[in-house]
């Protein structure tokens, strides 16, 4: 006869929905972790829910009466609470439309709304729950032999397993007000896990005076003494000692952060995310953490107990029906049985006993308890204790409603029973560990997987390593924090020696372990409760060859839920062993990978955001009409006054006069005695005739002889040069410059005067009109000619800038550099000054097809692996290395000077102008019975008034004259367009207009 | 049980002191050479050796996403072929690999992709196979949680739509082809490592192995990101660089993105699987050597550029995460390739990111090359001496450099 819980006090305003609460509530004081005072509304569906402050979500609702929180993925069975450790997908909910939230750890909040998931009518009467009974249809890896017979059916198939699939839904327009953010870290020592041997190694550590923090998952410290009622010493129980090490934590100088779990840890670095909101001002947020030593106190988990049914709701593991009613005061039933294998399941057998449940049996499928004393307190309360007895079948459809016992030699019991308390003992938490490069191994001793050896500053101390005894607990911690304090350079040889005393001193790692299994039919027997497999699915998968964890874990899915593989842990590796009739020794489990714990993407991806790069005239291109372009990086004006086709910016360069932002170039100062050998190496050019106050344009090669960059080259004075790349380009030839000169014993230093310079580029037949009245100095074409470098005073001495004078667009063109700071007011006055000369603004746009009309190669478009210098034709950028070594790229052009077959760069225009109202695409492609090429880049060009482009053709089709025919992905299979093969430059051949 | 059918996908062999031929390598690429070299060429005393499991290194680590929108016109048709080949396996090896036709999304994020896109949609139509260009508009039609406003770093500009492509479930694939080369004869060993190729006066004499060395006249190394150690056992030298690919999968979802989205810009590719996991892969990152090793830097530059593309991701949660080895050459296409200075020793190798969807056609062709002892037309181009001679493929769009990831 079940005891009846109709409670009249304790709770406020004692309702019928309260009746799953324990009545006595103070007398859970100590360990209770909600506040009964405080209630929480929240929605469940339809229904309004009262919860209360400190629960959490799947606390709340069971609390409420809640008992059937989830169908199963594949047999859609009732699933309920049993861990709160997140360990299975049995409590994913849908929370303010977030899906798959982990309703067992997350912490109730006002008004959530809280909904089931991927079920139909209701949790408690789903009708596809017939999927059940169609097991036999559903073997390990099913899907390989079903479904694709006869071929016409499969996409009807491939439907219907896309339905099936998946938990959460998501709405493709859901957007999320969550506050994501990213927080960096530096300490010494870094304690993961707050239970007590990592609140002992974090004091031990503090003491030694490194810095520490202490990273802890749930909202408070304490670990398992947090509920539990054992005794610490004389006079002392667990939870109150836990409160008191918490209390000298928050004393200490340790940086504590709760509700934030690690997700990867490698050397020297820990990621963790922490749950935010309420007084926070962040949702969520991650922790970069960078340590010297670690130390990892994760504790354990428990092992899943295999009998029959036994993932139905009422199953519970001990650590989840203990903390059920000793932290939020709520009965996880009315009459219990439970099924353990450890001491911990003894002890919370009897504490819930005295806390009023009934419980009819204790069985115990080891030979001998731990610790003797727990089989005196349960005869004490009447409470059968049956030792080498273990759960071999849970009864009850939709709940359990009773349990069959067995034994192997005394045959079988059974008991009626609403909870089932079921677990085969303890199971360390090493993923920590094992993503540290700790491999993890078979410990016969412990039981356990433990690493054999640990990497350098990465320690391990608690009942992770085995421990069970309390003093030991702590004192390994202690032991543990000083060698991580030790790692950072603290003396603690004698404190260590003193901690390691004490713990020779306590009781070691339980011994003598024997590993429970029970596989006798396994048809519903669970290894994997997210993925619904059994252990007779686990035979299938041996049978079939898969008996070994990472391939059977691929072939059955066991352990490639939401839970992480947190319900099979140890049982797969050592049911495999069983069934292909091997031992546990020598097993491995299967490989921990990060997230240790699953983040949502915005915590793993915040603080990501890539800034763009901003001109300092940004804001005058603003106001001038400028639409934007990104390039590398770098927020770059496209084209102004709204037209793409930039043809004011155009006419303007080729008739006036057009004014560039050209900040975005790569800027470097490259100087010392070695500087010309650095520019010697990577310029494809000669560098080092270069005199003061000249320039030269070269291209950097790649080992292969592809165009890589392009650069200008001033050189200022003797053994100094500055190097100016084209628009964002500048990381990537620093970085290239620096790559090629490592090894090498050179003397020169590089300074990056890429943010530090600002540059204006002006352009046009007036440009050198509108130059010389500004400054003093001649800049007529004999004084300044082309590639010269000089220094400028302009407007009267108020500005200084140093200029080059290139031949970018073809036209006369000035480049104009100085402070950043000033780049601002030049800009402005040589606007201002233009305006008589009818100056505009140009932007990228403008600039390519400028670049294009004059040939100019646009290495983003047309240098690719397939063609080098020579191949784009620009061998007179070459200049033949006496030696032959050093340069970068020499090599390759040597050897491909004289190869035919390689395609070549051509210039081309439109055979008829009727092509002018369909303009052609970059991207189209030259073919005759095969493909032959691609148009890299084409435009109309106004100036010339015809359409032109360049493309990368087969050498036979490259000569001028030749007919390509060009074909583009929306015309008609058939269809063809045709260009001719120009020369190139197609504007001002001879290039009288730029040096002139 | 007297009668039980051996129900092993592959059956357990002895390992004999000689063979027709070894493949190294129980990926996809070496099982599709074996199972072929068995069916199409009659040579069934053939030995696959792996290392550790089959599977286990870029075949069981990729995102299992086949398609043929490649640029060079050298691998469009190879690549096309592969497609048409994966419902024709379904029947033959009586597997489902759960091929899903669902066709994939490549956006352009500049006028420069665009034209990429162009280009390769332009190629594929003119060698006979599907792809089309959208305006961003229609990229959202296709994949409604995709944000197209200016909001994200890289916004989309248009995409291509590429219907043949789809995805597969990439173990199934590995245990069909085992499957299939196992029933006709082709003996699997896993767990064997191979130590050392001997090669005498040119030519292929035996293979050393943990196991005891193996005579044999024929040699092929599909060993994946670890062919590099493994020519240098005959003394070849292989011209790539080792990377490894992070890749995450969140919690299952209802279906809600019905193609494969592929954005080059931030890098980041994703698919819903039919299990309703997203599955994405992004930014590469150098290694020493082949490595299956996560790093948390370019894990959290894929979660950000997934959010970023599709921001109703937010708040799902990454499950798990791992990285796929690549063995990358400069121009981004394979190295295939036998009899070339040393008889009998022959590459499959190079594959970088694009070694799955080519497994069964290539090793269709290798098996061809093999038997025959003569190179398949279609597989010129990808010899290893292109790298000496300086003509490189036109796989990828811009030159081989190194420069910094933005």
């Amino acid at each position: 006869m079940a005891i009846l819980l109709r409670n009249d006090n304790g709770f406020p305003k004692m309702k019928r929905r309260y009746r799953h609460r324990i009545a006595d509530i103070d007398s859970l004081r100590p360990t209770l972790r909600i506040d009964p005072s405080r209630r929480i509304s929240f929605r469940f569906g339809m229904r309004s829910v009262k919860g209360f402050h400190g629960d959490s979500v799947a606390t709340a609702l069971y609390g409420h009466g809640v008992r059937i929180f989830s169908r199963s993925i594949k047999f859609r069975r009732p699933r309920g609470l049993y861990s709160l450790n997140g360990e299975s997908a049995n409590c994913l909910m849908e929370i303010d439309g977030r899906p798959n939230e982990m309703a067992e750890t997350l912490l109730l909040e006002k008004g959530m709304r809280v909904r089931p998931q991927n079920v139909r009518f209701s949790l408690k009467r789903d009708p596809s729950g017939f999927m059940d009974r169609m097991d036999w249809a559903l073997p390990a890896g099913f899907y390989l032999s079903r479904f694709h017979k006869p071929s016409s059916l499969r996409p009807f198939f491939l439907k219907r397993i896309r339905r099936a699939a998946g938990i959460g839904r998501i709405d493709p327009d859901y957007r999320s007000e969550a506050v994501f953010d990213r927080q960096y870290i530096q300490t010494d020592v870094c304690v993961i896990g707050g239970g007590p041997a990592g609140m002992a190694a974090a004091m031990a550590a503090a003491e030694s005076g490194v810095r520490v923090v202490l990273l802890e998952s749930r909202p408070w410290l304490g670990g398992n003494f947090d509920h539990r009622t054992g005794e610490f010493e004389t006079g002392v129980n667990l939870h109150h000692r836990s409160r008191s090490l918490a209390d000298q934590v928050d004393t200490a100088s340790i940086r504590r952060f709760h509700q934030t779990v690690a997700i990867d840890l490698s050397e020297g670095a820990a990621v963790a995310f922490r749950m935010g909101g309420g007084e926070n001002l962040f949702d969520r947020r991650l922790l970069d953490i960078r340590y010297r030593s670690v130390v990892v106190a994760t504790g354990c988990t428990e092992r899943a107990l295999l009998f029959e049914h036994n993932d139905r709701p009422g199953v519970m593991q001990v650590d989840c029906a203990y903390r059920l009613a000793r932290s939020y005061g709520i009965f996880p039933g009315t009459a219990a049985v439970f099924s353990v294998g450890h001491d911990e399941g003894l002890e919370a057998a009897a504490g819930l006993h005295d806390l009023g449940m009934a419980v009819r049996a204790v069985a115990d499928c080891r030979a001998e308890p731990g610790d003797s004393k727990l089989v005196e307190a349960l005869s004490e309360r009447k409470i059968p204790y049956l030792s080498r007895w273990h759960a071999s079948e849970a009864k009850g459809k939709k709940r359990v409603e009773g349990v069959v016992l067995r034994d192997e030699k005394e045959g079988r019991q059974a008991f009626g029973c609403d909870l089932l308390v079921a677990s085969a003992g303890l199971s360390p938490v090493i993923g920590p560990l094992s993503v540290t490069g700790a491999e993890p191994a078979y410990d016969p001793e412990t039981g356990f997987y433990l690493p054999r050896s640990l990497p350098p500053g990465v320690h391990m101390a608690g009942r992770i390593t085995g421990l069970t005894h309390a003093g030991a607990v702590e004192a390994s911690g202690r032991s543990a924090g000083l060698r991580a304090a030790g790692d950072c350079g603290a003396s603690v040889e004698a404190a260590l020696q003193e901690s390691e005393a004490v713990l020779q001193t306590l009781p070691g790692p339980a011994g003598g372990k024997t590993i429970f299994l029970n596989i006798d039919k396994g048809k519903k027997t669970f290894v994997c409760f997210d993925m619904d497999v059994t252990v007779k699915h686990l035979r299938q998968s041996v049978d079939r060859g898969f008996d070994t964890p990472e391939p059977a874990k691929r072939f059955t899915g066991a352990g490639t839920g939401p839970g992480q593989g947190g319900i099979p842990g140890p049982n797969l590796p050592w049911l495999l062993a069983r069934l292909r009739e091997a031992s546990p020794e020598g097993t491995r489990p299967t490989t921990a990978r990060p997230p240790l714990v699953p983040a949502p993407l915005a915590v793993y991806g915040a603080g990501r955001i890539q800034l763009n790069r901003f001109s300092p005239v940004h804001s005058l291109l603003k106001e001038a009409g400028a639409a934007w372009d990104d390039s590398a990086g770098w927020r770059q004006a496209a084209y102004f006054d709204f037209d793409p086709a930039a043809r004011k910016e155009i006419e303007a360069v080729r008739g006036r006069i057009g004014i560039m932002d050209a900040a975005a170039q790569g800027k470097f100062r490259v100087f010392g005695p070695d500087a010309v050998q650095v520019l010697e190496r990577i310029f494809i050019g000669k560098s080092a005739d270069l005199t003061p106050g000249r320039a030269k344009h070269s291209f950097i090669c790649n080992e292969y002889g592809g165009v890589l960059y392009e650069a200008v080259t001033a050189c200022r004075g003797p053994e100094d040069y500055l190097v100016f790349t084209a628009p964002g380009m500048g990381k990537a030839v620093y970085r290239w410059m620096i790559d090629h000169s490592e090894n090498k014993d050179w003397d020169y230093r590089v300074a990056d005067l890429t943010e530090s310079l600002g540059a204006v580029r002006m352009a046009g037949p007036l440009a050198r009109e509108l130059l010389q009245g500004l400054t003093e100095s001649n800049v007529s074409n004999p004084a300044f000619p082309l590639m010269g470098f000089r220094r400028l005073r302009l407007m009267k001495e108020a500005l200084t800038v140093q200029a080059l004078r290139t031949g970018a667009v073809g036209e006369v063109t000035y480049d104009l550099y100085m402070p950043a700071s000033l780049m601002a007011a030049a800009w402005k006055a040589l606007t201002t000054a233009g305006e008589a000369f009818g100056m505009h603004p140009y932007g990228l746009k403008a600039d390519t097809l400028l670049r294009l009309e004059k040939g100019r190669l646009h290495i983003h478009r047309e240098s690719e692996n397939r063609v080098t210098l020579l191949d784009l034709g620009l061998e007179r950028h070459w200049r033949r290395n006496r030696s032959g070594a050093g340069k970068v790229g020499d090599a390759a052009l040597r050897h491909t000077a004289g190869q035919t077959g390689r395609m070549k760069r051509v210039g081309f225009r439109m055979e008829s102008a009727a092509d002018r109202d369909r303009p052609l695409q970059d991207g189209a492609i030259v073919v005759d019975d095969t493909i032959r090429g691609h148009v890299c880049l084409t435009r109309y060009s106004d100036t010339l008034g015809e359409q032109i482009g360049t493309a990368l053709v087969a050498e036979h089709l490259a000569e001028p004259g030749t007919r390509l025919n060009l074909f583009e992905h929306d015309m008609e299979p058939h269809q063809r367009r045709h260009a001719l093969v120009v020369p190139l430059p197609f504007y001002d051949p001879d290039h009288i207009r730029m040096k002139g | 049980m007297l009668f039980k059918r051996d129900r092993r996908f592959w059956k357990r062999a002895p390992l004999q002191s000689e063979y027709d031929a070894i493949i190294i390598g129980g990926g996809v690429h070496g099982l599709s050479a074996a199972f072929f070299l068995a069916r199409n060429h009659g040579m069934k005393n053939v030995a696959v050796l792996e290392k550790r499991y089959i599977g286990y290194g870029g075949s069981g680590r990729n995102t299992a996403i086949v398609r043929a929108n490649q640029r060079a016109p050298e691998t469009i048709p190879l690549y096309a072929e592969g497609l048409k080949l994966w419902p024709r396996l379904i029947s033959e090896l009586n597997v489902n690999l759960l091929f899903f036709n669902c066709g994939v999304l490549t956006l352009a994020h500049s006028e420069a992709d665009l034209a990429e896109l162009r280009l390769a949609a332009a190629s594929g139509k003119f060698l006979g196979i599907e792809s089309r260009i959208l305006d961003s508009r229609s990229c959202r039609e296709l994949a409604p949680a995709l944000d197209i406003s200016d909001r994200p770093r890289h916004p989309i500009v248009g995409g291509m739509f590429h219907p043949p492509g789809g995805t597969l479930r990439h173990d199934a694939v590995v245990w069909g082809l085992a499957k299939g080369a196992s029933r006709r004869g082709v003996h699997i060993h896993q767990n064997t490592e191979v130590t050392g190729i001997d090669v005498q006066g040119g030519t292929v004499k035996s293979v050393e192995t943990s196991r005891g060395p193996i005579r044999t006249p024929r040699v092929l190394v599909a060993a994946g990101a670890w062919s590099a150690e493994i020519a240098e056992m005959a003394g070849v030298a292989l011209p790539v660089r080792m990377m490894t690919a992070p890749a995450l999968v969140t919690q299952p979802l209802k279906p809600f993105l019905n193609h494969v989205v592929s954005a080059g810009a931030y890098p980041c590719y994703t698919n819903q699987t039919l299990k309703g996991e997203v599955v994405a892969c992004g930014p590469m990152v150098f290694r020493p050597r082949a490595s299956t090793q996560t790093d948390a830097e370019p894990l959290q530059r894929l979660s950000w550029a997934l959010t970023e593309l599709l921001p109703c991701l937010t708040g799902v949660k990454m499950m798990r995460a791992w990285a796929g080895p690549v063995d990358l050459t400069p121009d981004m296409a394979p190295v295939i390739d036998g009899h070339d200075s040393i008889q009998g020793f022959f590459l499959d190798c190079g594959w970088g990111d694009f070694g799955f969807k080519s497994g069964p056609v290539v090793g269709k062709y290798m098996a061809q090359f093999m038997a025959e002892g003569k190179k398949p037309k279609n597989l010129i181009p990808f010899s290893l001496n292109r790298f000496q001679e300086y003509r490189l493929l036109g796989e990828a769009s811009t030159p081989h450099g190194y420069s910094p990831a933005e």
